[in-house]
């Protein structure tokens, strides 16, 4: 019971600390001195007539239409099912993307077989796997998923490689002085040392998963974020397009803070860069 | 402070430059081809065997296909296109835009209306089978399913348990595609579409009027509408006149300007009536909007 207590204690002291440091950043001065200005022409010049209000609606009339989506329209079961779709590509490109970087970090044998492959595939813009990824799977979950997947999983990939290769060789040399197997190696030597960069992969993963959220979301079914902007788009409702984009540059903002978050606690020794 | 001060001034000025509205555009110059931006398809005939027409005369026209007719209405707005097909049931909509004030109504693309049913790829069912299935069509109470339905009756077809789900006609066949139906009851103009991406078609009958509130009557007038922005409309004039020559032109030889320019084939088209192009004006666009009114009511 104690314990419970103990653990549920930390656990909102700890969401304390990341909404307040959250908070802290997009509310900080310097970054006040640039949101409020912006936000107030935004405001003002359709409002003033000095650009179209019907094609640039002001940041009230975004608001207005927000409400209208998130009350009347059920929009929130749209960032519901897109969130799903978004969690399980991002998820699987970052346990296979990172084992894998490992890996190829880790051993020149493994490196050889399969660095000039993905090399090779990594260029091809995610989009463009939009037809083949139709004739494998079909228009639905699979193949959403795999579009986010495909646009997270290289630069996991890369970054993770690349962080783990660079691993300072003394390190390796010390650990291996005192009789570390391969196995210690990669677990507390290469891994806490690609920490750092591993966050910083999977933040790009993160907004390279956001972009083929919508692009994925264009092709079958009927919900999710994505659904929504492109329908709107359709039918020249600029301010639910504004919406929708508000809404994902947000999660994207959200998520990013979080993995902040994580580095500061994992990597403490990077705390100082943020 | 100040240093503080003119770091942020120098971030609002790059991020409001980087906001730049680019919504005057870059009016194409008297000398320069026309530029034509359509969102493709069997639609298009006329448009195809008309920029055919103009290249042999030696005026050729930049045609610019685009991902959907929506995307040529944004075109249109920002001045980046001279003339452009959009979509009539949207042009209510484009009408609301600042920007369609300097916008024109030049012609219109007509196409049957008839009831089709058309089938998911990867089932084999005929009409005596449906039942049980779920059947996409654009509201309850709509002239192609009472249309569909009577035949079925008529030919023995039980419907009794097919469930039905409403969509808009631009979201059946992507629903069709996901495998969410197994059949949709869309207008005649989606059906060169449908068969393109391998759907089987297992009903049809072209003979409905459309006339009541899922189906208006305003739906005949057009299924595309050419907008011409009004400084342009004398660089128009050839493409107006090609475009009314096509008139003239068999059903066959439309099909095969289709062929010409898009993956479509001969084979998929043949049987299908061909669109036709005609003169309009700004009428229109008072019609259209008066229907979306009366729909929102």
């Amino acid at each position: 019971m104690t314990n419970t207590r103990g653990t549920i204690r930390v656990v909102l002291r700890e969401l304390g600390y990341f909404f307040k440091g959250a908070a802290l950043n997009i509310f900080s001065w310097e970054f006040l001195t640039v949101l409020i200005p912006l936000v107030a022409l935004w405001e003002l010049l359709p409002q003033l007539g000095v650009v179209p209000r019907t094609l640039i609606p002001p940041p009230s009339d975004v608001i207005v239409t927000a409400w209208d989506l998130f009350v009347h329209q059920g929009f929130i079961h749209d960032i519901i099912n897109s969130m799903g779709k978004f969690f399980l590509g991002l998820g699987i490109a970052i346990v296979t993307a990172i084992p894998l970087g490992i890996l190829m970090g880790w051993n020149i044998a493994i490196r050889k077989r399969t660095l000039s492959l993905f090399q090779l595939l990594a260029p091809i813009p995610p989009p463009a796997w939009v037809p083949i990824t139709i004739i494998l799977f079909g228009i639905g979950l699979p193949m959403q998923t795999f579009l986010i997947f495909i646009g997270a999983f290289y630069p996991i990939l890369f970054n993770t490689y690349q962080a783990v290769k660079d691993t300072d060789s003394r390190y390796l040399a010390s650990a291996r002085m005192f009789g570390a197997s391969e196995f210690t190696l990669i677990v507390r030597v290469y891994f806490w040392h690609a920490l750092g960069a591993l966050i910083m992969s999977v933040k790009t993963g993160v907004a390279m998963g956001l972009v083929m959220l919508v692009i994925a979301e264009m092709y079958g079914g009927r919900t999710g974020i994505g659904f929504v902007l492109n329908e709107a788009k359709d039918y020249f409702q600029i301010p639910k397009m504004m919406v929708c984009m508000i809404t994902l540059g947000g999660i994207g903002w959200f998520l990013i803070e979080v993995l902040k978050f994580i580095e500061l606690k994992l990597a403490v020794w990077k705390g100082g860069a943020r | 402070m100040v240093k503080q001060l003119l770091a942020s001034t120098l971030v609002l000025v790059v991020a409001l430059t980087a906001c730049g509205s680019d919504t005057v555009g870059t009016s194409t110059s008297e000398g320069a081809p026309l530029t034509v931006g359509t969102g493709g398809g069997y639609l298009s005939a006329t448009l195809y065997a008309a920029d055919e027409a103009l290249a042999a005369q030696g005026t050729p026209i930049d045609l610019q296909e685009f991902r959907s007719h929506a995307d040529v209405g944004y075109a249109l707005l920002s001045n980046t296109v001279d003339v452009g097909f959009v979509e009539a049931e949207k042009l209510a909509a484009l009408a609301a835009l600042d920007g369609f004030e300097q916008l024109t109504v030049a012609g219109k693309v007509t196409y049957p209306y008839g009831a089709t049913v058309v089938v998911r790829k990867d089932l084999d069912v005929r009409l005596q089978e449906l039942d049980g299935l779920v059947i996409a069509a654009s509201a309850p109470t709509c002239k192609l399913l009472d249309r569909f339905a009577e035949d079925a009756e008529r030919l023995g077809a039980s419907l009794d348990h097919v469930t039905y789900e409403y969509l808009t006609f631009d979201a059946m066949l992507p629903a069709l595609e996901a495998g969410v139906i197994d059949a949709a009851v869309i207008k005649g103009s989606y059906m060169s579409l449908a068969l393109h991406e391998g759907h089987t078609v297992l009903y049809q009958s072209w003979d409905v009027e459309p006339g009541d509130e899922c189906c208006p009557a305003i739906i005949d007038q057009a299924e595309l509408v050419l907008l011409v922005q009004r400084d342009r409309e004398d660089a128009a004039q050839p493409l107006l006149e090609a475009l009314d020559a096509t008139q003239k032109l068999s059903p066959d030889e439309l099909r095969q300007a289709v062929v010409t320019s898009t993956t479509l084939s001969f084979d998929t088209l043949q049987g299908q009536p061909v669109p036709e192009f005609s003169r309009a004006d700004d009428e229109l666009v008072a019609l259209f909007v008066e229907a979306a009114e009366d729909h929102d009511d």
